[in-house]
């Protein structure tokens, strides 16, 4: 189970960076599709927080020794006291409850965001009803 | 950057020929795919599991450094 856990959660990060990149690379939040970008950033950050978390309730000696790093970073920005890393419950709670209800919550929003703003076309593509003016960036071969 | 005169230079992607496809045996496939990558990755390379760091394990491995940390603790002696 605890392989399970592990592996499913590898395969998940490494999909989304994979999304991440094909996204980036389509420059994908072109054509008001700010807002599906930054929620699709905003699950990807939910995520490092629910992996955090979940590796500090492992309880073991690295995952002490990390609680007690990032009590003084959290500190340093003033959180500390409403995300305290040393304590165990709230640790999981954040893991199991808050950030996967969050993270579903997000996700649902990013793919219907994604269903009613459309998938967004290629870089340079123009609008099949325009074909013959100008485009602002013409492909070398004109598909039929 | 200035794409185009128009507010946005990116066309509707409802513009496009479409053809169809089932989303619905699209994502079983992709999460059947999944499944078995990952039983696949967690039976080939499992994991570290590293058993927590506990209050009853380390009195159990070093007693009397336990009560002799317990006690600096109760006596404020410790930290200071």
């Amino acid at each position: 189970v605890n392989s399970l856990h592990l592996w499913s959660v590898e395969l998940l990060m490494f999909f989304m960076v994979i999304h991440l990149w094909g996204k980036f690379f389509m420059a994908a939040w072109r054509g008001r599709r700010a807002l599906t970008w930054v929620t699709g950033a905003v699950c990807f950050f939910t995520s490092i927080g629910t992996a955090f978390t979940g590796y500090l309730v492992q309880q073991n000696f690295d995952s002490q020794w990390i609680a007690g790093q990032a009590k003084d970073g959290l500190n340093s920005v003033g959180i500390g006291a409403f995300f305290n890393v040393l304590d165990f419950g709230q640790m999981l709670m954040w893991h199991i409850v808050l950030l996967p209800f969050v993270l579903g919550l997000l996700t649902a929003w990013h793919v219907l965001l994604v269903r009613w703003r459309g998938i967004v076309p290629p870089i340079g593509a123009t609008d099949p009803a325009d074909h013959g003016r100008a485009s602002p960036a013409p492909s070398p071969e004109e598909t039929p | 950057m200035s794409r185009g005169h128009r507010k946005s230079g990116v066309p509707d992607p409802a513009a496009f020929p479409t053809r169809p496809y089932d989303l619905v045996k699209e994502f079983t496939i992709a999460l059947v795919a999944v499944a078995l990558l990952t039983v696949a990755l967690a039976s080939v390379f499992s994991s570290p599991d590293v058993k927590p760091v506990t209050l009853a394990s380390w009195s159990r491995a070093d007693g009397a450094d336990f009560t002799a940390t317990a006690v600096a603790e109760l006596v404020v002696t410790s930290g200071e």
